[in-house]
């Protein structure tokens, strides 16, 4: 299908979709009317409080997804690879570390924000790295800044495996932080959402402006330097947008593998490979999916909530085995 | 993480069959063998602070002469070598202590990485296993038996009983309150709770409350599970100290719980009521302060 | 005007250049010709600045390459890889305007090269050929003082080869382009180019016109054939007819 007016409008009703029914599952199943009437309660009830909530942690896993897929696509564009995700640069492993440290230290300064941040600044710290390292070693090329970046997240992974063992004891829940490395929603709420609204849209927008260039980057390096892109200055832009979508979505939803490989492979079978659509179309549909997964993990097991990360991996896992079989057979 | 965790698993079935195969495990060695403790043991390592704890509840802390690395209570272990603790446990450490006991706990990574190696080497070990309150005091017994110290065994459980049964007449005529306790939480994600059959799930039964999610139950549940449970009582177990209960009750969507509404909320310092010892029946009477405070008012 | 002067390129101790000296005119068309491995790629891809020179120099209007930004070289110069990667499966009209300046430059090439029918097809559901005409297609629509192309001709069909030369003449004519084009085929080269350059050994051997570079023994040398010339309608063609001794 080709992209336009119609595509777009369908990947804006997943995305409304995907937002009404996470909405509407949960330990209660609520109807959509129901859902807007506690919304808009002047007085609200404890159950309009609950579903509000609802709709607003549904709304935090819909900009989680976006941003797992806006990195997703500019990972892969980037890295000339359609099986890039953001795992291979070390920015979810980065995630995780700074994530670890901010649930094993008690930082009372830091308090309900210190997770978020410091899960932001480790993927964004752990991407420029990769990105120093390879500059200091005049790596240039696409493949050797993968494995660079590959190293690192073993690395951080070492390092957060150490810094569990070693700050962890009895007065620390480690299936808590378990859970959360295999996918914690964080429940935005109010100013906090907005705030996060706002920066996954700039991320989008931000993204959109590379998309020409990853375009070209497809033709080869060489035929891109030709063609007026500045092969590593580029590189280093589109990576840092990038690891900001990775940081925000690590911050919000812990670690949740494969959004960013599902999403766009889907979106690109759908409407083809030009990057501003496909960052366009995958920022909607991977909204509205990681939505419903939300809704899922909420009411599949109920009470109990499945931590996130599981259902992405569940899904996700055989989907990259199934990419792999097609693309080697 | 994982494959620590399925270690972890693994070691603790091993070690829980070791558990089975005799009713005082510390006269039998891995294979089976019977071990001859020709005296009560001399030297003693104990690993986890439980079992430290329970060493020195019971009479034995001149014995004692190696501690897990974790383990700062009670003060008189302090300075007492460590055997290893954050990044794993040393068998030369152990070794090097020439321990004639080494007391771990079941489950823990302590029992997984030392047992083996120790049991090869001909070191009598005692195992304890516990998931219950009574399996508590039950191993108590067992580590008396052990150490030749059955009465300060016995005096020690008794105590603790008699905390049980004190707190028992206090709460006599007050309501069983339904109770979520939290066990963890990373921000305002992954809130993990107590099944039955954990010890913590007696001690909100011995504190007068009710564990509002039970047997088949959650371990991990969302706001809307806990609203869905209605507990009366909230208790967070917090490995922060200055986490206070407006904090909790700030949390995303909780104020559509009653009892967040009704301003039951207790935070309580996990690391002391997540230790299976001899404080385990103050840690309770603490629980019950939280779950029933009118019951305690002079 | 490009000027190239005593350009040396060594990587790993291999000289790959060694003292080349030309010049290309803007509306002109040169013919680069050579065995395998004289380092006609390699001069392709320094007078495009994808490569750093040891020693010498590349000026193109005036300026050495290495003083232009990434943007501006591409306004100045467009070029046409040997080997071309399509990761991305873009659709041929796509891949036209990522090279074009503008919307109407992209259609107006397309239709010239008569893509039309195939403009929203795929990339990668094409043949060689196609997929090299589109190529020249994205490089011509950039409508840059300058082409270089490696090798165009290489996947093409005989009608397609004709065709894709005269598109670069028409380029050389009508927009006053200056084109140096890597090729194989001697005849091609000698049909179509005005001049020539020789190279052997990463040096320029011969630089001159079309006719006289046909004429000359040192092309029997240099590619170690023995060749028998005949003229036909003013052309020179070359036929090999055995080793040179």
């Amino acid at each position: 299908m080709r992209p336009g007016a119609l595509t777009l409008s369908l990947a804006v009703a997943i995305a409304l979709i995907g937002i009404l029914v996470g909405a509407m599952l949960g330990v209660v199943n609520t109807g959509p009317l129901r859902l807007l009437a506690a919304l808009l309660a002047s007085d609200p009830t404890p159950d309009d409080v609950l579903i509000a909530w609802r709709v607003q942690r549904v709304t935090g896993a819909f900009l989680v997804g976006a941003c797992l897929a806006i990195a997703g696509v500019i990972y892969q564009g980037s890295f000339r690879n359609p099986l890039a995700e953001p795992f291979l640069l070390g920015s979810s492993a980065g995630g995780a570390l700074g994530a670890v440290f901010a649930i094993l230290l008690p930082l009372s300064w830091l308090a309900a924000v210190g997770l978020p941040i410091l899960a932001f600044v480790g993927a964004w710290g752990a991407t420029l790295l990769v990105l120093a390292i390879s500059r200091a070693a005049r790596i240039e090329d696409a493949a050797g800044m993968l494995l660079v970046g590959i190293a690192l997240a073993a690395l951080l992974g070492a390092l957060r495996s150490t810094a569990t063992l070693v700050l962890s004891d009895e007065s620390v829940s480690l299936r808590a932080l378990i859970s959360w490395t295999l996918g914690g929603l964080q429940s935005p709420t109010g100013a906090t959402l907005l705030v996060f609204a706002v920066l996954t849209a700039v991320c989008l927008i931000a993204s959109l402006g590379l998309a020409r260039r990853l375009d070209i980057l497809g033709f080869g390096e060489s035929t891109a330097a030709t063609m007026g892109v500045d092969v590593g200055r580029f590189l280093t832009l589109s990576l840092t947008v990038a690891a900001f979508a990775t940081g925000l979505a690590v911050a919000w939803g812990g670690v949740l593998a494969f959004v960013g490989l599902i999403v766009p492979h889907t979106v690109r079978w759908w409407i083809g490979e030009r990057h501003a659509p496909l960052l366009l179309h995958s920022a909607f549909v991977g909204g509205g999916f990681l939505a419903i997964l939300d809704g899922l993990s909420r009411s599949l097991l109920a009470p109990s909530e499945i931590p996130l990360g599981l259902l992405t991996s569940l899904i996700g896992a055989p989907f990259f085995l199934l990419l792999l079989v097609r693309r080697y057979r | 993480m994982l494959t620590r965790r399925h270690l972890l698993a693994a070691g603790a079935a091993f070690a829980a069959e070791l558990a089975i195969a005799g009713r005082v495990l510390a006269l039998e060695d891995a294979a089976g063998n019977k071990l001859n403790l020709p005296s009560p043991p001399r030297r003693i390592v104990a690993i986890n602070p439980a079992m430290v704890e329970t060493v020195v509840a019971i009479g034995a802390l001149d014995r004692l002469v190696g501690i897990g690395g974790k383990v700062s209570y009670p003060e008189q272990v302090r300075g007492l070598p460590s055997v290893g603790g954050a990044l794993g446990f040393s068998v030369e450490a152990v070794l090097a202590l020439d321990p004639d006991l080494v007391v771990m706990a079941v489950g823990t990574d302590a029992a997984a990485q030392l047992t083996r190696p120790l049991s090869a080497m001909g070191v009598p070990i005692f195992l304890a296993t516990y998931s219950d309150f009574a399996s508590i005091l039950n191993y108590m017994r067992r580590l008396g038996d052990a150490l030749g110290l059955r009465d300060g065994a016995d005096r020690l459980v008794a105590r603790m009983q008699g905390t049980i049964a004190e707190l028992a007449s206090k709460l006599k005529d007050r309501p069983r309150l339904g109770v979520y306790m939290e066990t963890g939480a990373a921000g305002t994600a992954a809130f993990q709770t107590v099944r039955a059959g954990h010890y913590a799930d007696d001690g909100i039964r011995l504190a007068g409350g009710r564990n509002v999610f039970t047997l088949a139950g959650p371990r991990q549940v969302t706001v809307e599970g806990i609203a869905d449970a209605d507990p009366d009582v909230i208790v967070v177990l917090a490995s922060d100290p200055s986490l206070k209960p407006e904090d909790v009750a700030g949390r995303p969507g909780w104020t559509a719980l009653r009892a967040v509404r009704e301003k039951k909320v207790a935070v309580l310092p996990r690391g002391f009521m997540l230790i299976p010892g001899p404080r385990q029946a103050e840690a309770i009477s603490i629980l019950a302060r939280a779950i029933h405070p009118e019951a305690f008012v002079p | 005007m490009i000027r190239v002067e005593q350009l040396c390129v060594m990587r790993n101790r291999k000289r790959l250049l060694d003292d080349v000296s030309f010049s290309l005119r803007r509306g002109e068309i040169v013919a680069l010709l050579g065995p395998n491995g004289a380092g006609k790629s390699t001069l392709v891809t320094a007078l495009s600045g994808l490569c750093r020179s040891t020693h010498g120099s590349v000026e193109v209007m005036g300026r050495p390459i290495a003083a232009y930004g990434a943007r501006e070289r591409a306004h100045l110069l467009a070029y046409v890889a040997q080997q071309q990667d399509f990761i991305w499966d873009l659709e041929v009209r796509d891949i036209v305007r990522l090279g074009a300046r503008s919307l109407s430059d992209a259609d107006a090439t397309l239709a010239k090269l008569g893509l039309v029918e195939l403009a929203e097809r795929r990339i990668k559901s094409l043949s060689g050929g196609e997929r090299a005409r589109v190529m020249l297609a994205r490089a011509l629509a950039a409508n840059t003082p300058f082409l270089l192309a490696d090798e165009p001709a290489a996947n093409l069909d005989i009608k397609h080869q004709r065709r894709a030369m005269r598109l670069l003449c028409d380029a050389a004519r009508e927009r006053d382009t200056g084109v140096l084009v890597v090729l194989h085929d001697l005849n091609l080269a000698f049909a179509f180019a005005e001049r020539v350059l020789l190279m052997h050994q990463a040096r320029l051997v011969l630089d001159g016109a079309a006719a006289a570079v046909a004429a000359s023994p040192d092309l029997d040398r240099v590619f170690g054939e023995r060749f028998t010339r005949a003229t036909i309608d003013d052309r020179t063609v070359v036929f090999p007819t055995g080793d040179a001794e």
